[in-house]
C-alpha cells in the first residue's frame, strides 16, 4: 500500500484528537473575538450578545442605554491580544498539515518532533498570553518570546491532555522511536508512516506498562489505537518487519498484553541507513523477550501468584526467625 | 387477538401519530424511541417525545411499577408537546401495558403490539397475570395484536433482552415507512465506540422487525413531512441547555447529580474542556453553589445545575451571592416535591421558592424557557443579564423539557455570546467595589487582583466599600440598591405577545413548558368558537410589563400550571382557605386581579385535551 494511504488511515486514526483540538482552537479564537468586540463595537451589540431568548422580550435600546460601555479590556492589552490571536489563527489556517510532520531523510526525528510540539504549543502559549494580558501582568520582553515557540516540556499537565496526536512520515533509516519517548506522556499519540526499509522491531523501543503500542504491517485501520485512552504509538512498516500489539488493557501479565504478534521468516543483517544490525537484534530480541510466554516448568511456576511469592520468599532473609 | 397474517395492507394518511415504545426498565425503549424520534426528524416531521420513566432505579420486573419507556408523538406539521392518548404501543409484556392503561394513556382505539411469549409461560402465575391483564383492558376498544418479538429477535442474538427494542424499532419502521437509511446511520452513531458488527446485528433486528410488520400486518400509515429547507438539530432540553452554556461562554458548572438534571453535566462534560472550561462534581448541592460562586468571585463564568432539594440546599450560597452581587446562572430542572418528592416526574413546583424561598430579601432574577430551542437560547441571556446586574438568575426548566427531544432551526453561534464577563479596564480612582448608581442600582463589578480595587467580600450588612457595616441607613440604601436591580431589568422589558384574539372571554396564562399544551388547547377552543386566548409568561421575575392592563381586557383569566391547588368546594376549601397555583399567587398578588387556576399534578405533562376541558368549565 502507497505510503499516501497509510498516511490516511494515520490521519484517520486521530481524528478525533485532531477535531478535538481544533474546536479547542476555534473556541478560543472566538472568544478572543468576543474580548475583543467590547473594544471594536462600543457597546452596541448587546442585541446580538443577550441571545435570541431576548428577541421580542426585551428592549434592546433601553438595555444598552443601561449597560452602556460594554466590558472591554486595556488599550494596552490590545495589542498582544491580537497578536495572540494571529497566532492561534495561522495555526488553524495549517489545517490537518499542523499535524503531519515528514522527517527528511537524515533528520533527527527526536529534535524535528519536539520543534513540532513547541510550533503547536504556540497555541497554549496564546491562551497565556491572552490571560497575563487581560490582568494586566503581560510583559513583552518576558513573555512574547513564547508565541513564537513553546516547547513541550513548558506544557502543564492540562495542556498535555489537550495535545493533538501526530502523523510522522520517517524514513526506516532515521526510524529511531526512542527519541520521542520524553514526549511519551498524560494521552500523547504519535503514528509513525515509515518509508522504505525498516528495521525490523523497531517500536519495541517504546514498550512499557501503560503504553499501547502497535506496529502494523498491513493495511488494516488502527482502531484499537484510535479507542485506546491513554498514551499510545502505532506506525506503519514494511512488511519484512514484525506485526504486533501490546495493549495495556489487555492483561497484567505481560506476555498476555500482546494481542497479535508475526514476526518476520527472516531478519536482514544489515545497517539500515544509520541503525546498526545490532541495533536491530536488540529491538528484535527485546520484543520475542517481552511477547513470547516463557517456558516453565512445574505448577508453582506456571502459577503467576506461586511465582511472586516463590521470589518474594527468595528476596526474603527468614534466618532470625524462631519456631 | 390474533396476529393478521399475508393480508392487503391497508395505508392511511394521517396528520400525526403519538407512539408509545414500553417495556421493563433496562429494555432499551428508550433506545428504540430515541432512533425513532430522530428519524422522524430528520425525515421533516415535527417531533416531541416524553420519557416515561419508573420511579425506582431497579424496579422488580414484569410488574406495573416497571414500566419505562417513552412516547413519541410525530406529524407533518411542528409538535409543541406530547399531545393527548397514544394511537400505537409497542408493549414488551402485559403489565406494562395494563400500568398505561390504567393512565388512560392510550386512545380508545390505540393499536397494541405486544409480546405474545407470556400466554404461553411456563409459569402458571405468569400466564394467569398475563390473562388478567388482558381482560382488564378488554372494557376499551384498543386492536390487541401479539407480536413474537423475543422469539423473532432470538433468530439473530443470544439474549433477547440486548436486541428486542431494535426489533421494535422495525415494526415501527414498517408501519410509519420510515427511511432505512437514516436508522442505519443514527445506529451507526450510537454504536460508533463499539466493532461494526455490533451496528450490522441490530440493523438486522430492524430489518427483521420490518420483513415481520410486512407480512403480518395489514395496516400502515403515512405521515407527510415537509421538505426540511433550513439546517436543523434535534436534542433534548438538558443537551440544549449544556450546548447553551457553553456556546454562552460558561467556563464552570459545578454540579451534584440530581434526577432530571445530571444530563446537563453529562452533556457538558463530555464537550465542555474542549472550549476551556471544565465540570466540577461537587462534595454535595451546597459545595457546588459554592464552588460556581467562587469562580464567579474570581471572574469566571460559572453555573451550577440542580433540582428542587438541591435549589434548597443551595439557598444560603444564593444568598451570599445576592448579598455579595456576584453574578451567578443556576438552572433549576424542576421535578415533582416537595422533599425527594417525584425524581423523574414532572411539575412546576419550584416557582415560588425561586422567587422567595430565601431569609431576609433576596431579590434574584426568574425566566422559565418555554421549549426545548429556549434552553438553548435561555442560557445566554441568562449570563448576559446576571453579569450585567450582578445578580443571581435562575432558570427554570423541567422533566418535561429536560428529557423530551424536539427540533429546532441549528444556532448561529456568535462570538459576542461570549464577550469578557469583566471589564478589565483601569479603575477610575477612588471607585468602591458598590458605587451603586442611586437611579438603578448597578455597579461595576470588581474582580480579585484588579490593580486599586482590592477589597474584602462580605454576606454581612455592608457600605459602598463593601465594610461591615450595621448602620440603619446602610443596611437600607443596600436592599433598595439590590431590589432596584430587578425594577430596572423589568423596564427593558416587552409586554408579552398574545397567542389569539388581543380581548376576549377568558385568557389563559401559562409559563414555561407547557405552552405547546396550551396553546393547542386554546386552538380547539377557538376552532369550536370560543373567544379564548393565552399568554405564556418567560420572565417571573421580574414579570414581564403590562400584566394588569393586558388581564384588564378579559372577562376571566385563569393560569393553567403543572403543579398543586386547592378545588373549592373540597372539605374545608373556601374561597378564604384556598391555595392558588403558583404562578397565579404571583399574579393575583401584582396585579390585584381575581385571577383564577386550573392546576394538575399527574407527574406527567399536561395534555391539551384536558386543558381544553378546564377552559370550557371556566368560560362557562
Amino acid at each position: 500500500m502507497p505510503s499516501e494511504q497509510h498516511r490516511e488511515l494515520a490521519l484517520q486514526a486521530i481524528r478525533s484528537r485532531i477535531e478535538r483540538f481544533n474546536a479547542v482552537l476555534t473556541n478560543t479564537t472566538d472568544q478572543v473575538r468576543g474580548m475583543l468586540a467590547g473594544s471594536d463595537n462600543a457597546g452596541d451589540d448587546q442585541s446580538v450578545a443577550l441571545g435570541f431568548f431576548a428577541k421580542g422580550r426585551m428592549d434592546i435600546d433601553r438595555f444598552n442605554a443601561l449597560v452602556g460601555k460594554e466590558a472591554r479590556i486595556e488599550v494596552s492589552a490590545e495589542a498582544p491580544i491580537r497578536l495572540a490571536q494571529e497566532v492561534l489563527t495561522s495555526l488553524l489556517a495549517q489545517g490537518d498539515d499542523l499535524y503531519v510532520l515528514n522527517v527528511e531523510q537524515g533528520d533527527e526525528l527526536g529534535r524535528k518532533v519536539k520543534a513540532r510540539l513547541a510550533s503547536i504549543g504556540t497555541a497554549f502559549a496564546a491562551a497565556r498570553v491572552i490571560e497575563l494580558a487581560r490582568n494586566n501582568r503581560y510583559r513583552e520582553e518576558e513573555h512574547s518570546a513564547i508565541l513564537q515557540s513553546f516547547p513541550y516540556a513548558m506544557w502543564n499537565s492540562s495542556e498535555r491532555a489537550l495535545a493533538p496526536a501526530l502523523v510522522i512520515e520517517v524514513a526506516g533509516g532515521d526510524f529511531r522511536p526512542s527519541e520521542v519517548i520524553p514526549m511519551l506522556d498524560n494521552t500523547m499519540k504519535i503514528v509513525f508512516v515509515v518509508r522504505g526499509d525498516a528495521p525490523p522491531a523497531a517500536l519495541s523501543r517504546v514498550i512499557s506498562p501503560g503504553v499501547f503500542v502497535q506496529q502494523e504491517t498491513g493495511d488494516d485501520a488502527l482502531d484499537a489505537f484510535a479507542a485506546f485512552e491513554g498514551i499510545a504509538v502505532a506506525a506503519f512498516v514494511p512488511s519484512t518487519a514484525a506485526s504486533f500489539v501490546h495493549d495495556p488493557a489487555a492483561c497484567s501479565i505481560v506476555f498476555d498484553r500482546f494481542t497479535a504478534v508475526t514476526f518476520p521468516k527472516e531478519v536482514q543483517k544489515r545497517a539500515i541507513g544509520s541503525i546498526s544490525p545490532s541495533q536491530q537484534a536488540e529491538d528484535y530480541t527485546l520484543l520475542e523477550s517481552l511477547s513470547v510466554p516463557p517456558e516453565v516448568e512445574g505448577d508453582a511456576a506456571s502459577d503467576p501468584a506461586g511465582k511472586l511469592s516463590a521470589w518474594l520468599l527468595s528476596q526474603t532473609d527468614l534466618s532470625n526467625l524462631s519456631a | 387477538m390474533n396476529s393478521i397474517a399475508n393480508s392487503k395492507t391497508s395505508i392511511s394518511t394521517v396528520s400525526e401519530h403519538t407512539v408509545e415504545i414500553i417495556t421493563d426498565s433496562g429494555e432499551g425503549a428508550q433506545k428504540c424511541a430515541h432512533v425513532f424520534g430522530q428519524t422522524c426528524a430528520k425525515m421533516g416531521n415535527g417531533v416531541w417525545t416524553v420519557e416515561i420513566i419508573p420511579a425506582e432505579i431497579e424496579p422488580p420486573a414484569h410488574t406495573t411499577t416497571s414500566t419505562s419507556g417513552n412516547i413519541v408523538r410525530f406529524g407533518t406539521e411542528k409538535i409543541t408537546n406530547w399531545g393527548d392518548q397514544s394511537k400505537l404501543a409497542v408493549a414488551f409484556n402485559d403489565q406494562v401495558c395494563l400500568s398505561r392503561h390504567r393512565l388512560d394513556s392510550f386512545d380508545d382505539n390505540c393499536i397494541i403490539l405486544h409480546e405474545c411469549s407470556w400466554e404461553t409461560h411456563e409459569d402458571e402465575n405468569v400466564r394467569e397475570q398475563y390473562a388478567k391483564a388482558m381482560e382488564e383492558m378488554s372494557s376499551k376498544n384498543y386492536r390487541l395484536i401479539k407480536v413474537p418479538i423475543e422469539e423473532e429477535t432470538l433468530k439473530v442474538v443470544d439474549n433477547a433482552q440486548h436486541g428486542k427494542n431494535m426489533f421494535a424499532l422495525g415494526l415501527l419502521a414498517e408501519i410509519y415507512q420510515r427511511d432505512l437509511s437514516i436508522i442505519e446511520k443514527q445506529i451507526a452513531h450510537i454504536f460508533r465506540h463499539k466493532p461494526a458488527k455490533i451496528t450490522e446485528i441490530n440493523v438486522e433486528l430492524v430489518k427483521r422487525g420490518m420483513a415481520w410488520a410486512r407480512d403480518n400486518l395489514k395496516f400502515q400509515y403515512i405521515i407527510e413531512s415537509k421538505p426540511v429547507v433550513e439546517n436543523r438539530v434535534v436534542m433534548t432540553g438538558n443537551q440544549a441547555a449544556a450546548l447553551g452554556a457553553v456556546a454562552a461562554g460558561m467556563e464552570l458548572c459545578a454540579m451534584y447529580p440530581i434526577t432530571p438534571a445530571t444530563s446537563v453535566s453529562h452533556e457538558l462534560a463530555a464537550i465542555i474542556e474542549n472550549y476551556g472550561g471544565i465540570v466540577h462534581q461537587a462534595e454535595d448541592e451546597i459545595a457546588a453553589a459554592g464552588v460556581a460562586l467562587g469562580a464567579s468571585y474570581g471572574g469566571k463564568v460559572a453555573l451550577t445545575v440542580t433540582s428542587g432539594p438541591g435549589m434548597a440546599l443551595k439557598t444560603e450560597f444564593l444568598a451570599l451571592a445576592i448579598m455579595s452581587e456576584i453574578p451567578l446562572v443556576v438552572l433549576d430542572v424542576q421535578r415533582g416535591g416537595p422533599s425527594t418528592g417525584l425524581p423523574t416526574k414532572v411539575e412546576q413546583s419550584d416557582l415560588l421558592s425561586s422567587l422567595y424561598g430565601q431569609p431576609g430579601d433576596a431579590p434574584r432574577i426568574v425566566i422559565a424557557p418555554r421549549s426545548i430551542e429556549e434552553c438553548f437560547h435561555s442560557m445566554i441571556t441568562a449570563r448576559r443579564i446576571a453579569e450585567t446586574f450582578r445578580c443571581v438568575v435562575i432558570v427554570l426548566t423541567d422533566a418535561n423539557l429536560a428529557s423530551g427531544v424536539q427540533q429546532f432551526t441549528r444556532p448561529e453561534f456568535d462570538s459576542r455570546w461570549q464577550q469578557d464577563p469583566v471589564d478589565f479596564s483601569a479603575l477610575p480612582e477612588g471607585l468602591r467595589p458598590y458605587d451603586w448608581d442611586p437611579e438603578t442600582g448597578l455597579s461595576r463589578r470588581i474582580v480579585p487582583g484588579t490593580p486599586g480595587g482590592q477589597h474584602t467580600v462580605t454576606g454581612l450588612a455592608h457600605d459602598e466599600s463593601s465594610k461591615v457595616s450595621y448602620d440603619p441607613e446602610s443596611n437600607e440604601r443596600g436592599c433598595r440598591m439590590r431590589s432596584r436591580k430587578l425594577a430596572v431589568l423589568q423596564s427593558t422589558l416587552l409586554p408579552p405577545p398574545i397567542y389569539g384574539e388581543e380581548k376576549g372571554d377568558l385568557l389563559v396564562v401559562g409559563w414555561g413548558s407547557t405552552q405547546g399544551a396550551i396553546e393547542e388547547a386554546v386552538d380547539r377552543a377557538h376552532d369550536a368558537g370560543l373567544s379564548v386566548s393565552s399568554c405564556q409568561l418567560t420572565f417571573l421575575s421580574p414579570l414581564e410589563p403590562g400584566l394588569k392592563e393586558i388581564f384588564s381586557r378579559y372577562r376571566k383569566v385563569m393560569t393553567v400550571e403543572i403543579n398543586y391547588s386547592d378545588t373549592i368546594g373540597d372539605p374545608y376549601i373556601t374561597e378564604e382557605t384556598r391555595r392558588y397555583g403558583q404562578l397565579a399567587w404571583i399574579l393575583r398578588a401584582q396585579t390585584l386581579v381575581d385571577i383564577d387556576c386550573w392546576t394538575s399534578c399527574p407527574g406527567q405533562p399536561l395534555r391539551p385535551n384536558d386543558i381544553y376541558n378546564s377552559i370550557l368549565e371556566k368560560i362557562k
